[in-house]
């Protein structure tokens, strides 16, 4: 059994299981084979459980040049 | 310079459409999509410069589709034939994966209307009849890469 990860979307993207297109900046979880390819595309980012809760507090919605600030990401 | 590894073919692509409330694959009767991504040019010269200016003023894409004629219902023929029945035709959604549902694919996904079709029929023909169609985007397109 896999471990969902979470991947903070920098590209948009079409998810099936959503039926729609996630803008960048929204969080979405993929099982690790399905987010590492979409990683190595740079689509996505991995991010770790703890940015996930930081951006849901905050109700995040990220642009580009803020992703750049990030220093504690935890992948 | 590194050869690529990701090239795609495009045999696995496939064409979901909208009938009604459902959702229909209508791949398995059609065999060919042309997409045609265009950029719309405005243009303005003036005295004294050779050089015209240039902008890229709108967008537009047009999708050129080949099919076989077939009688079963949810098949591309009869997708086109109740579309161009309506009374009052209105847009339909059609979602164009490329090479296939694909983590990282492309899908190309619009509202359209449809520019017509042709049927040909022809006595000396062996193969099944073919049918050629044309989409045009109502409104903007997308083309995303796919995930589950």
């Amino acid at each position: 059994m896999t471990t969902a990860r979470y991947y903070l979307i920098l590209k948009p993207l079409y998810v099936e299981r959503e039926k729609r297109i996630m803008e960048p900046g929204e969080i979405k979880d993929f099982d690790p084979a399905s987010g590492a390819i979409l990683v190595e595309r740079g689509i996505v980012l991995e991010i770790g459980e703890r940015e996930v809760e930081r951006r849901k507090h905050k109700h995040a919605r990220v642009s580009d040049p803020e992703l750049d600030k990030l220093d504690y990401l935890e992948v | 310079m590194a050869t690529s590894t990701t090239m795609l073919y495009g045999t696995d692509s496939i064409i979901e459409v909208e009938i009604g409330t459902l959702t229909v694959d209508i791949s398995g009767s059609s065999n060919k999509a042309t997409i045609n991504l265009e950029m719309i040019i405005g243009e303005a010269s003036v005295f004294g410069d050779k050089w015209p200016q240039r902008v890229m003023t709108a967008k537009n894409c047009t999708v050129d589709c080949a099919a076989w004629y077939s009688s079963a219902s949810n098949e591309a023929a009869d997708f086109l034939l109740d579309w161009f029945s309506e009374a009052a035709p209105a847009t339909r959604h059609v979602e164009i994966y490329i090479n296939g549902k694909t983590v990282g694919n492309r899908v190309l996904s619009a509202d359209w209307v449809f520019n017509g079709t042709t049927i040909d029929l022809e006595t000396a023909a062996t193969n099944p009849i073919p049918v050629t169609f044309q989409l045009l985007n109502a409104g903007a397109v997308t083309i995303t890469p796919y995930a589950t």
